[in-house]
């Protein structure tokens, strides 16, 4: 059992003063930062005190953009825009969701198995470069917010994630110079967040529904030991499959003569629209979308009655994984003292009243779901670097096993066991003289190795020949902590001892990682100049463009002097624009909007006067309690 | 102490002093590599019983992962992660060799010599035994509603309560034949409960 200590001891030093240790929950959708401050967590915002950072990268001419300024791309240059990156990690091409057979992915051909490439503005990436382009971003965000270096994170993953995607989000965040202090189960830093900051105690019911991934785990909380009692999920279910079923509503109705061929742009830009009405039916009962495909505009209309229908089977399938994790770990509902919601897709009234009909309580969303994840993120960095009370004890999310003959699988690692772990089980030869031994490590749940995930592939050589049957050929599993994987494999008889650790096959190689590590570091300082004048530059072009298109609309509410400040103002910015210095543009948009703030609210005033007209009360209240008008 | 726990003083890989027989060391406090074939009993401070008292057993073993878990040891050397790593492994297979009734009772009596029955040739020779393990897969696949497989399930986890008393007798009297025996039969009773659980499993959601 002390499989762990025979690796080679001292290959790290000892730690001197490094730099601050964050929480991130890289999200399918959105990404959050999160630090331990004086008093408590502190979700780390932007300038507009947005916490949420859009998990999208655009690959433009002038560079690389991530978040709000990547989104805007989307608009005018889908093919140089990735979102939803996080459903590619450790993935193959046909692990993927499409929408009427097109995927909102360029994937680079006649790639054979291995993780996706992706094509994107004339390059080829992996998901794990464009997420570590996510991560630096959030990197940035905290050390600008810190004032100092950030280089080392606790980073979350979807408690269902399998190996090879583990093992892809922690290459992406060397990639983006993070030491990665653990990985931790989304829902579990979420019951970090409770536990700590409500002071919950009991067994509780943690429902995870994201942008890409469901996960449901049972925590008992008790005294600040976190112990997880069994999770459960689906590594591809997520409100990207609402958003997919909405976008096939429209496409049936937009079905005319002939039937449209979508390309991967016309797939994102109908899953943004999409997405939209989506989340609009959350505080609304309707809503019309326009979908324009290749030149041809076509209106919707989309109730909640319709949106219900389309995404129930989902929902269903998510309460069912839910109670089949209960009934693993031999609880039932009423057991359960509280369930706690996680994740943007439990905004859906659906999926909230579902999950309370299940439980026959109304569920806890006190704190943020799309922040709490982030936030026990960073209660678990503190506690990793600079200690307290609390422990945490998660699980083995999937069973792991053997290829034995007849493609069947050996389990050798059950389900909900706790980590870290080592498992061995002997095997042996079963041809006269064998000399090697094919080991296929597969991850699921299911008897025969096709219906699992395939995870790596290994050959024991130099078995000394021996008659079929007698040789003892032991395998070890071992789990470590964050959850990921190393098989070896020995012959004891003979005493010939053969190591191999586990290269997840849709993970990189390390010759791979090497280059992309090497690129990153010589481009990184550029890189992240260079990123922040192209998002000021970005802005102050939109800004530029509002600016200039309100004047022309309203331009009856300025006095002379105003419009010629204002223009002024605009002259100043487009010439900053057409230069490469930031703090020159932002100055210049800063002036700009300082000037065109009166003008700004009197439009404000006309517009509503106009709203209002013919208007009902109820009407009025729907429009003032919508949270799109930021 | 017990008897696999005796004479394993050792000096301290860290500071060279007699490091004693705990996990950390006696002088430094420093964690120390995992010592091979202790007593599962005893790394959780039990006496080698069937009837353990289970909540004594569930501090003990959070106990032991608040000293050794890996994340008490993320800022510690290289060295000292890896020995506290392998520890809490170690940790976690003596807690799994003993907190359910079947695998403590196959851990005493290997503790006792005896054959555990766990290879798979090993086959149960009571006849009444074989008869209502029948009887139960034939109920099981004749059970059409979760109600029905719900109430399945009940029956089996009796029955399984029934055996673990007679271990428990069994055992205080070390009586190794009869538990022996009883091991064989909660080995299958377990099979039985786990299959009844598949079957709900699988019902789930099939009903409106």
């Amino acid at each position: 059992m002390s499989l762990l200590q025979i690796h080679e001891p001292g290959q790290t030093p000892a730690p001197h003063a490094k730099g601050a240790a964050v929480g991130i929950d890289l999200g399918t959708t959105n990404s959050v930062v999160a630090v331990a401050g004086a008093d408590g967590i502190d979700v780390i915002r932007d300038a507009r005190g947005n916490g949420l950072l859009p998990s999208v990268v655009a690959y433009t001419d002038d560079g690389v953009l991530v978040g709000e300024p990547a989104r805007r791309v989307l608009l005018d240059q889908p093919d140089r825009v990735v979102a939803s990156v996080k459903r590619l990690m450790g993935r193959a091409a046909t692990d993927l969701a499409t929408l009427g057979g097109t995927l909102p992915y360029d994937i680079e051909p006649g790639k054979a198995g291995g993780m996706v490439r992706l094509r994107v503005g004339g390059m080829v990436l992996s998901p794990v470069e464009v997420s570590a382009d996510i991560l630096r971003a959030l990197r940035a965000r905290a050390e600008a917010a810190l004032g100092h270096t950030v280089d080392r994170a606790v980073v979350t993953v979807p408690a269902y994630f399998d190996d090879a995607a583990r093992a892809a989000t922690k290459d992406a965040a060397r990639l983006a110079g993070l030491e990665v202090l653990r990985l931790v189960n989304e829902p579990t830093a979420a019951a970090l967040a409770y536990g700590l900051d409500k002071g919950a105690e009991g067994l509780f019911a943690v429902f995870d529904l994201g942008g890409g991934t469901f996960d449901v785990s049972l925590l008992m909380m008790e005294k600040g030991v976190f112990r997880v009692i069994a999770t459960g999920g689906d590594a591809a279910l997520g409100g990207d499959d609402f958003d997919r079923k909405v976008a096939e509503l429209f496409l049936a109705e937009r079905k005319g003569a002939v039937a449209e061929a979508l390309d991967p742009s016309d797939a994102k830009l109908i899953l943004a629209t999409s997405r939209l009405a989506k989340e609009c039916l959350t505080w609304q009962d309707r809503g019309e979308w326009a979908v324009e495909i290749g030149g041809r505009m076509t209106r919707h209309t989309l109730d909640t009655a319709r949106l219900e229908a389309a995404i129930g089977p989902l929902v269903d399938r998510a309460i069912a994984i839910t109670e089949r994790t209960l009934i693993e770990a031999d609880v039932t509902p009423a057991d359960v003292a509280g369930v706690v919601l996680v994740g943007g897709s439990t905004r859906v009234p659906l999926v909230r009243r579902r999950v309370a009909q299940l439980f026959g309580r109304e569920p806890l969303a006190d704190i943020n779901p799309d922040e709490v994840v982030a936030v026990g993120a960073a209660i678990q960095a503190e506690l990793l670097t600079v200690g307290g009370g609390a422990l945490l004890l998660d699980v083995t999310p999937l069973s792991l096993g053997l290829e034995t003959m007849g493609g069947l699988v050996e389990r050798i690692v059950e389900r909900n066991v706790p980590i870290p772990l080592a498992q061995a089980q002997e095997f042996t030869t079963f041809q006269d003289g064998q000399t090697a031994m094919a080991i296929h490590v597969v991850q699921g749940e299911r008897e025969t190795v096709d219906a699992c995930r395939s995870l790596a592939r290994f050959e024991l050589r130099g078995i000394p020949p021996m008659v079929a049957g007698s040789a003892h050929i032991r395998v070890t599993f071992a789990i470590d902590a964050d959850g990921l994987l190393t098989v070896t494999a020995r012959e004891q008889t003979s005493g010939v001892e053969s190591e191999v650790a586990v290269k997840p096959s849709y993970g990189l190689g390390d010759g791979e990682i090497e280059r992309m590590l090497r690129d990153s570091i010589v481009n990184a300082r550029d890189d992240m100049a260079r990123r922040m004048m192209v998002e000021a530059r970005v802005d102050a072009e939109r800004l530029a463009a509002a600016v200039a298109g309100a004047v022309a609309a309203d331009g009856d509410l300025l006095d002379e002097d105003e419009r010629s400040a204002i223009e002024g103002a605009l002259v100043a910015v487009r010439a900053a624009i057409a230069g490469v210095d930031r703090e020159a543009i932002l100055v210049a948009t800063e002036a700009l909007e300082r000037t065109t703030a009166p003008f700004a609210q009197r439009r404000m005033d006309r517009n509503i006067g106009r709203a209002l007209t013919g208007v009902s009360v109820d009407r009025l209240a729907a429009v003032i309690d919508t949270p799109a008008a930021r | 102490m017990t008897r696999h726990d005796v004479d394993r003083t050792r000096p301290c890989w860290s500071c060279g002093h007699d490091a004693g027989v705990g996990v950390l060391c006696a002088h430094c406090q420093i964690v120390q590599p995992v010592a091979e074939g202790a007593d599962p009993f005893a790394v959780f401070g039990l006496e080698p019983h069937f009837d353990i008292d289970t909540p004594r057993l569930e501090r003990a073993y959070v106990d032991a992962q608040r000293r050794l878990h890996p994340d008490g040891f993320a800022t510690r050397p290289e060295r000292e992660r890896r020995l506290a790593a392998a520890q809490a492994v170690a940790i976690n297979a003596a807690y799994a060799s003993i907190k359910a009734p079947l695998a403590r009772a196959r851990t005493l009596l290997r503790q006792h010599g005896r054959d555990a029955g766990e290879a798979s040739t090993e086959t149960i020779d009571d006849p009444a035994v074989l008869m209502e393990a029948m009887e139960t897969r034939e109920a099981l696949a004749e059970a059409a509603d979760a109600d029905a497989v719900a109430d399945l399930g009940r029956r089996a986890a009796e029955a399984v309560r029934a055996c673990q008393d007679r271990l428990v007798a069994a055992f205080n009297t070390d009586n190794l034949d009869a538990a022996a025996r009883l091991t064989l039969r909660l080995a299958y009773l377990d099979k039985l409960a786990h299959e009844i659980k598949r079957k709900r499993l699988a019902l789930v959601g099939t009903a409106a």
